[in-house]
């Protein structure tokens, strides 16, 4: 799994390529989680290059989104792909999560 | 003083009583097994009584385990004691893989060595085999059911068994039924080998798959997928009633599920308001995942 952070005006996207299952799940939870203590409210996940996400990968967002909330932020979900769609929607995430169809639509919408 | 396990004795009941069928035609089973194979001298036969033998000591240590566990608890060992549940499992596992290894050296040997099968002893094998065929296949259904209700590696290894018990009996049926129609030709003195390797192989599909979910189960392994899914699906359900998510853990111990989950919760909250939510996410996952124990607690971020 590939993580990498990219700045789109005032928004941190985190571009992440691969698998999310047990074993980087931990890492992402991390990543999202000290972006959010350095002050990041616009957070991005691009997950246009995952098409597996396991529970622990659900997890992970699910913690950083409630994160993000509470620092008046939102973490949003962009480029998903059919699979793991299915499991948003499965898990219901898909009511909790904004999802775009890209990156630079998610980062627009913050200043909408 | 021991007190009975009143939240599950009638769960207990069940296993136990479906145990004790299980001992009972295990029993009968052994006892026609042994006389076909001395008036058959079938390879086949033997592999099968191998195969029953080992069923029949699987079944008396899960009855005894079951027993243990219903006729009440200790103090010293609160959460211990679903695991003797796994643990007869393991001997079940045991007790199988010493039968294939019984079975390939006479395998073997009769291929080295083959001999004629008695007539007599063949036809007495396939009225046999036929009764204990439809015999297992009732107690298949009947555990398969039993597994639905309660979550218990005991009936589901049991279940698993009588399925492998029926299509092995009807392999031994097919076997000796061929070994008597075709008695007149030098070739048919091999059907009852190869037979018999066919009976092998239920054996070892089914040491996998008792080790497999044995040893899981032992090692407090976490829920499956699907089960995480359900967890995370009532997390995003009630999504506004808490502030953060400190943490999701899960084991399985015997046929019980522990799941605790660490939330915050508004701290302008009512202690009543948070109670509340507690409960309602404890007992709605409680109601989705038999046999689970869940434990919501509110915590503070650290």
């Amino acid at each position: 799994m590939e993580l990498d952070i990219k700045m789109i005006g005032d928004v941190v996207s985190i571009v992440l390529k691969g698998r999310i299952d047990a074993n980087t799940a931990p890492v992402i939870e991390q990543k999202l989680l000290s972006l959010i203590s350095e002050g990041a409210q616009k957070l991005v996940t691009d997950l246009s290059e995952v098409w597996f996400i396991s529970s622990a990968g659900l997890k992970a967002l699910l913690v950083a989104l409630k994160e993000a909330k509470r620092e008046k932020g939102d973490l949003l979900l962009a480029g998903v792909q059919a699979e793991v769609r299915e499991v948003l929607e499965l898990t219901g995430f898909s009511t909790i999560f904004k999802v775009y169809a890209c990156a630079e639509d998610a980062a627009q919408s913050f200043s909408e | 003083m021991k007190k009975p396990l009143s939240g599950n004795a009638s769960s207990y009941q069940e296993k136990q009583s479906s145990i004790f069928v299980s001992f009972l035609l295990g029993l009968i089973g052994l006892l026609m097994g042994v006389t076909v194979m001395v008036l058959s001298n079938s390879i086949t036969v033997f592999s099968d009584f191998l195969r029953n033998l080992s069923l029949f000591v699987a079944v008396l240590v899960s009855w005894l385990a079951v027993r243990r566990v219903a006729k009440g608890v200790t103090p010293n060992y609160n959460y211990g004691y679903g695991k003797l549940e796994n643990l007869s499992s393991l001997v079940v596992a045991a007790m199988m893989v010493i039968s294939i290894v019984i079975i390939v050296y006479a395998v073997i040997e009769r291929f080295q060595d083959p001999a004629s099968l008695g007539e007599v002893g063949v036809g007495i094998g396939v009225v046999f085999s036929g009764i204990a065929g439809i015999v297992n296949a009732w107690m298949w259904r009947r555990n398969r059911q039993i597994a639905k209700r309660q979550s218990s590696p005991i009936v589901e290894s049991l279940w698993r068994l009588y399925r492998m018990k029926t299509v092995s009996t009807l392999c031994v049926f097919l076997i000796l039924g061929l070994s008597l129609v075709f008695r007149g030709y030098s070739w048919a003195v091999y059907i009852d080998p190869v037979g018999s390797i066919a009976v092998l192989g239920f054996l070892v599909f089914s040491v996998y798959g008792v080790i497999s979910m044995s040893v899981y189960d032992l090692l407090d392994g976490t829920l499956d997928e699907s089960l995480q899914l359900v967890i995370l699906r009532e997390l995003a359900t009630r999504f506004e009633e808490y502030v953060a998510i400190h943490g999701v853990r899960s084991r399985r111990s015997g046929g019980d599920v522990y799941i605790q989950i660490l939330l915050e919760f508004d701290g302008d909250q009512k202690m009543a308001e948070v109670q509340k939510a507690i409960d309602e996410m404890k007992f709605a996952l409680e109601k989705k995942i038999p046999g689970s124990q869940v434990l919501i607690a509110p915590t503070m971020r650290y």
